[in-house]
């Protein structure tokens, strides 16, 4: 085999290798949609679940999973913007404290999810006594979220130009002033990026929520905002099942004689949501730097 | 008026290391309150390594000692005392590659001025308009000043830089080969830029094109090996140098 053909088997072969990890996506896509699209409707997306008979819904899960998604998001991502920027911005490359941070970093983003759960059921469940709650969710969804985030943001960082801090301090500017008024204003898209496709991996997460938002989703009164009244909708300290956990629940010990069915409608809702965080995630991305660099 | 009163900088003695390795032995160079004093040398010779002390840029990285004296306008520069943000305020500086904030033309004029407290419209208007013109490039901007500066060409980039430092009134400019990332037609309009300012500005160039040096500075330092080696009038330094390195730098021997 002479050095050409050589060139052509082997380009083949990769593309047959990337073409198969795409496949392995479309056909898993596929799957989850054609099973679960056609018991989606109005009602499904909106009714509350039901136990013991057929017709439930997914609406107060899919509530619960976004409200999660947003107070976990409230408590992340300041640390995460916080801890990034110490990191990229002020931190001293070589100092044991630094490669201390950056260790407890790497090993937390290895935490399998579920010992995070259960980490977040001993301590805030059961020691700090906020039972099954949306609080105890939010933050052991912190916990998951923090190392991936501050790692996206710190990248963010790091690719804006040093010329750019260099630029600022000749002009006057303290580090500090570099950082808020020219590198984050610079990052501000590809930190929107990472943060959406965060969210992503948040929304869709099952182990960490079990033991500590719960598995229970408690009628809500939609006409209650009250977030002190256990009944509303914001209150932090109701039980609340996600969609994630409540896939997981009605497979493993669900009993409506409707289970395949909503359990494919509820994936599919699940899978469409992720995807449209992923795709709106480098588009909002985009808009943001044009904007930004336009004004 | 002596030679004393008219320096707006002398440094004496200046050493700097990169941890244990000393890569300038001990400089000394004054500066005139006007015109331009060109900084020429082969690569490694410490001439931006220099140059980049005396706005204490080093600063910015770990593992760098400097000592030496700098009276800038009779303040220690590396005194304990000295506000870093401040002293930068007052030394401005024009880098290698040209480096405009991801904003508007507008805006990367008057960051600067901003930052001070300047909110008047009128004030920062015109400051923008004089430093745009200063810098010779306000006709080719003047109807766009709200475009982003990243969309403008590179030697346009660097003068929007160069308005950028000039907004906040500086008394002593430093450029760092601000030439040497520009295409020959841009690295031109700069020179003219430079030549504009010659009269109210005391500009320190580091160059590597010994053409420019001699085409606009008035005083010239020949640095070689961490060593300042020669310095004087420009012309003399180009015509009749009195060291034998210089005159084989000069006369392209090395280099």
């Amino acid at each position: 085999m002479n050095a050409k053909t050589a060139d052509k088997v082997a380009t083949g072969v990769i593309y047959a290798i990337a073409g198969s990890v795409a496949l392995v996506l479309f056909a898993m896509l596929a799957f989850i949609l054609v099973r679960g699209l056609p018991h989606l409707s109005w009602h499904f997306l909106t009714s509350a679940a039901r136990s013991f008979e057929a017709g439930g819904g997914i609406g107060i899960q899919l509530f619960n999973s976004f409200y999660l998604l947003i107070l976990a998001m409230l408590i992340s991502f300041p640390i995460a913007l916080g801890a990034a920027i110490y990191l990229n911005e002020y931190a001293k490359k070589n100092s044991l404290w630094v490669s201390i941070v950056r260790t407890s970093i790497e090993v937390m983003s290895s935490l399998p999810s579920v010992v995070v759960g259960l980490f977040g059921f001993l301590i805030f469940v059961v020691k700090f006594k906020l039972g099954f709650s949306i609080l105890s969710g939010a933050i052991a969804l912190t916990i998951f979220n923090l190392p991936i985030l501050t790692r996206s943001i710190e990248t963010s960082l790091s690719q804006i130009p040093n010329l750019q801090r260099e630029a600022g301090a000749a002009l006057g500017l303290s580090r500090f002033e570099t950082v808020i008024h020219i590198i984050l204003p610079a990052s501000v898209p590809s930190i929107v990026t990472g943060v959406v496709i965060s969210a992503g991996r948040v929304f869709g997460e099952a182990a960490a929520l079990i033991y500590t938002a719960g598995q229970s989703a408690p009628t809500l009164d939609f006409t209650d905002w009250n977030p002190f009244n256990m009944a509303s909708p914001l209150s932090p300290f109701r039980p609340a099942e996600t969609l994630a956990v409540h896939i997981w629940k009605i497979n493993s010990e669900g009993i409506m004689p409707d289970i395949s069915e909503v359990s494919a409608g509820a994936s599919a809702v699940l899978i469409i949501v992720v995807l449209l965080f992923n795709f709106s995630a480098r588009r909002l991305g985009q808009l943001l730097y044009k904007k930004l660099t336009k004004a | 008026m002596t030679e004393e009163k008219q320096s707006i900088l002398k440094t004496r003695n200046v050493k700097l290391w990169y941890g244990n390795k000393e890569a300038l032995h001990g400089i000394d160079l004054d500066f005139p309150k006007k015109g331009i004093t060109a900084l020429i040398g082969p690569s490694g010779s410490g001439k931006s390594t220099y140059l980049r002390a005396l706005n204490r840029m080093h600063d910015l990285e770990d593992n760098i000692t400097v000592t030496g004296s700098f009276d800038f306008m009779g303040e220690d520069i590396y005194a304990p005392t000295t506000d870093t943000v401040e002293l930068r305020k007052k030394i401005g500086m024009v880098f290698q590659q040209p480096n405009p904030f991801p904003f508007s033309i507008y805006d990367n004029v008057a960051f600067g001025l901003r930052l001070a407290g300047v909110k008047d419209k009128d004030v920062l208007d015109k400051a923008v308009e004089e430093s745009l013109k200063a810098a010779s490039i306000w006709e080719e901007v003047k109807d766009n000043l709200n475009k982003s500066a990243l969309g403008l060409s590179g030697g346009q980039q660097q003068r929007v830089s160069i308005a950028r430092v000039l907004a906040t009134k500086p008394d002593l400019l430093l450029l760092d080969e601000p030439t040497s990332a520009l295409d020959p037609v841009s690295a031109h309009n700069i020179e003219e830029t430079l030549l504009e300012l010659r009269d109210q500005y005391a500009m320190i160039i580091v160059t590597h094109s010994l053409s420019q040096a001699s085409r606009i500075s008035d005083q010239t330092a020949f640095f070689l090996n961490g060593e300042m080696v020669e310095k004087g009038d420009t012309r003399k330094i180009f015509i009749d140098p009195e060291k034998k390195e210089t005159a084989d730098y000069i006369s392209g021997r090395f280099g």
